[in-house]
């Protein structure tokens, strides 16, 4: 039996080695959360949105995360690249690092990313020296084009924020998988873990989810359930999917019969 | 008068980013400080004077994303 | 017939040209470094090379088992698509057994991509001069054979000859030699068939970027370079002499036809000069990487194998016989679902018949690999007993680059593809 080694295969993003391929959302946080992502789930990035300050007597969110977890803030609440580069900005100005999540929306109700935008964002990050990170609708031109525009990995939606409905994009994040170079990590949707486990059997090379353990009945053992999805998916990845039966047999003419010597 | 967190204030003219934080009750280490859209490095705060008509902007890292 | 025996003397030759013609095949140190760009040649920034030389060097075939190949075969059954890997498994000899059912999966991927349309083409070659010496080749420098360039009138009385019989795209072929077929020469021609033809696609020397986009302005859009093959060490021992001898400048020639402009670019190995695993695994990624970097080129593989020539009838495919050849192009169709694969009348009639059927979807017709010989060929195919004045009435025309295996009409052809149930095609295309 071949036990699972993240240290024999590193996840590597923006120069940064990481052994976790679970990428903790924040949006519905509390210390419990946080803990059991980063104890239970082994998460090291955590995202972070940079909104105005409260002051002193509410708590702070940097207090709940441990030491050595990567910081990942994102752009939320940026209607435009520049809106985005501007938040992104400040982000760094706090001294979290150059990982920048690029998450721009101009539709309050779905929250659907704006691929268009993002590219143009994308572009001007990455020259400012920031690790990109491109939050995105699952469309290979435009992930063509984040590649061109110096992104380090793609975040395809595998459907819409918060609903927990799997991976309805599932055909176009596996064109993804197949045809860009870079690491695509499934963002948003995602409710299962066996959804998870799919993404990553797929080829995903990291998991981001939040809604998915913060409502759970309980939070450290989804937590933990998430970890063992993506790593058996993962696992199941490299190892080469088995095979499927089919049923039935097809009989007819050979269409090879043809061929001489 | 300047804007502080887009509510308008009285208090900070000619006052440094850091006395402001102090007497709003902010953690220093833990916010950016813009104004008028530039980002104010931490190492300004003592020295960056907050002039009448100033939008000045605290920021901090909450959940999300 | 196994190894094959390249190396033919010519008795026209001086003292001295035979000489150096035997100093360049016996000894390694007169002829120049393949690895190194002439003068002139252009340089492009690109790591497709790099990526395709690793894999094919890291391949191993003979690792595979039939339980790997049974593996991905029901996999791809279930709708999977091939990676890189399971094309590799394709491609090893435990596969073998299996080609019926990778006949039915290349079938599939075929009916998805193109329907049941088979596209024709005729190839017309203007010029058979060629500064190379490239030791199987019929054109090569050192072969006695008829030379001839054409004039811009023969070109143009051979167009309306194949316009006449109803083709509606050609491939145009000439030598490798700057010096006699020049790009301004050839843009020419392409003006010409511009005229004649609604496609025109070239088969000459590889040039440089500005050159591909001069042509294309001429009326261009596709462009065929067969690498021959990819192991740059039995490269080296094969095109001993020439511009040709360049194997990376080679190499890039479809890329900087495609920064040139072009819409599509053709590939190929020469199956039978080496491992023709090794070399399918090579064209395809080839194939594959540059798709990557040029998604809008439109991509298309070849598939020769080695043919006899004048002066020397006993160059033979070595192991590849019709049955590995079957198995590459099943494996490039299931690997590369949206790349054109033609298959050229080097192969026999029932092999092209039974391919198309499969996972071919390019052939020729009325095809001759000779310089200028179309109205003599096209009457006698038109001629009951004209059979034996051909060489007679063709003194004139320029010797062939290598013997065809199916000489058959386009008339012919499209009865043939119409009996299986499949749609002729002979152009949908527009230039843009």
């Amino acid at each position: 039996m071949q036990k699972y080694d993240a240290a024999n295969d590193p996840f590597i993003l923006g120069g940064h080695t990481f052994k976790s391929r679970f990428i903790l959302g924040s949006g519905k946080y509390d210390v419990n959360l946080i803990n059991a992502a980063v104890e239970d789930a082994g998460a090291e990035i955590i995202t972070l949105a940079l909104r105005r300050a409260n002051t002193k007597d509410e708590e702070n969110i940097l207090d709940f995360i441990p030491k050595g977890v990567t910081l990942l803030p994102n752009t939320s609440g940026a209607r435009t690249a520049e809106e985005a580069v501007r938040i992104a900005k400040l982000a760094r100005a706090l001294g979290c690092g150059d990982f920048v999540k690029v998450e721009i929306m101009r539709d309050s109700k779905y929250l659907l990313p704006d691929n268009q935008e993002t590219i143009r964002a994308t572009e001007m990050l990455a020259k400012e020296g920031f690790v990109v990170m491109p939050y995105m609708y699952p469309d290979l031109y435009s992930a063509r084009d984040l590649v061109n525009a110096g992104a380090a990995c793609i975040m395809p939606l595998a459907s819409p924020i918060g609903s927990n409905k799997g991976l309805a994009t599932k055909e176009f994040i596996q064109i993804l998988v197949d045809e860009i170079d870079l690491p695509i990590i499934v963002d948003a949707g995602i409710g299962r873990p066996s959804q998870a486990c799919e993404a990553m059997e797929m080829g995903a090379a990291a998991i981001m989810a939040n809604t998915a353990i913060a409502t759970a009945g309980n939070i450290p053992a989804m937590a933990y359930a998430f970890k063992n999805a993506i790593i058996a998916g993962r696992q199941a990845y490299l190892s080469g999917l088995g095979r499927v039966l089919a049923r039935g047999a097809s009989a007819s003419d050979p269409l090879t019969g043809f061929l001489h010597d | 008068m300047i804007y502080l967190n887009g509510e308008k204030n009285n208090n900070y003219n000619n006052s440094t980013i850091s006395n402001m934080l102090k007497e709003e009750n902010y953690e220093s280490l833990k916010v950016v400080v813009e104004i008028n859209e530039e980002i104010i490095p931490r190492d300004g705060f003592d020295t960056y004077l907050i002039k009448d008509g100033d939008t000045v902007e605290v920021l901090s890292f909450v959940g999300g994303g | 017939m196994n190894e094959n025996n390249f190396i033919i003397d010519n008795q026209s030759l001086s003292p001295e040209a035979l000489a150096k013609k035997h100093a360049i095949e016996t000894d390694p140190s007169c002829r120049t470094n393949h690895m190194e760009y002439m003068e002139g040649m252009d340089r492009i920034e690109s790591d497709i090379k790099d990526k395709v030389m690793k894999t094919v060097n890291a391949y191993d075939y003979t690792t595979y088992s039939k339980a790997d190949v049974t593996n991905v075969i029901s996999r791809l059954k279930s709708g999977e698509s091939c990676s890189v890997e399971d094309f590799k498994t394709l491609l090893s000899p435990s596969a073998a057994p299996f080609l019926e059912d990778m006949a039915r999966l290349a079938q599939r991927e075929t009916r998805n991509h193109f329907g049941s349309s088979v596209y024709i083409f005729t190839p017309l070659y203007i010029a058979n001069y060629c500064e190379n010496y490239c030791v199987y080749c019929g054109f090569n420098c050192y072969n006695k054979i008829n030379r001839k360039k054409l004039t811009f009138e023969e070109i143009e009385a051979e167009m309306a000859v194949i316009a006449n019989s109803g083709i509606e795209e050609i491939l145009m072929l000439t030598g490798e030699s700057r010096a006699m077929s020049d790009v301004k020469y050839i843009g020419e021609a392409c003006k010409l068939a511009s005229k004649y033809f609604r496609n025109v696609g070239l088969e000459i020397y590889p040039v440089n970027v500005n050159e591909y986009e001069y042509l294309h302005s001429c009326g261009a859009d596709y462009v065929t370079v067969f690498q021959e093959t990819y192991n740059p060490d039995t490269y080296e021992t094969l095109h001993l002499m020439g511009h040709k001898r360049v194997w990376p400048y080679r190499f890039e020639a479809q890329e900087r036809a495609l920064m040139g402009g072009m819409r599509g670019v053709g590939f190929s190995a020469l199956l039978g000069l080496d491992d023709f695993r090794k070399d399918a695994l090579a064209t395809a990624l080839h194939v594959y990487y540059l798709q990557r970097k040029y998604p809008h080129g439109e991509m298309s593989i070849s598939c020769p194998r080695l043919r006899p020539i004048i002066n020397n009838d006993k160059i033979n495919p070595r192991d590849v016989h019709e049955k590995e050849l079957c198995q590459v192009l099943c494996a490039y169709r299931i690997f590369l679902p949206f790349a054109n694969i033609t298959v050229s009348s080097r192969e026999q009639a029932s092999f092209r018949d039974g391919i198309i059927n499969i996972c071919a979807t390019k052939v020729s017709a009325g095809v001759s690999t000779g310089i200028g010989d179309h109205k003599a060929k096209y009457e006698k195919n038109n001629s009951e007993q004209a059979v034996n004045v051909v060489n007679n009435a063709t003194n004139d025309a320029g010797d062939e680059q290598f013997e065809i295996s199916d000489s058959r009409s386009l008339d012919e052809i499209y009865a043939a593809i119409k009996n299986q149930g499949l749609q002729p095609v002979l152009n949908e295309y527009i230039f843009v």
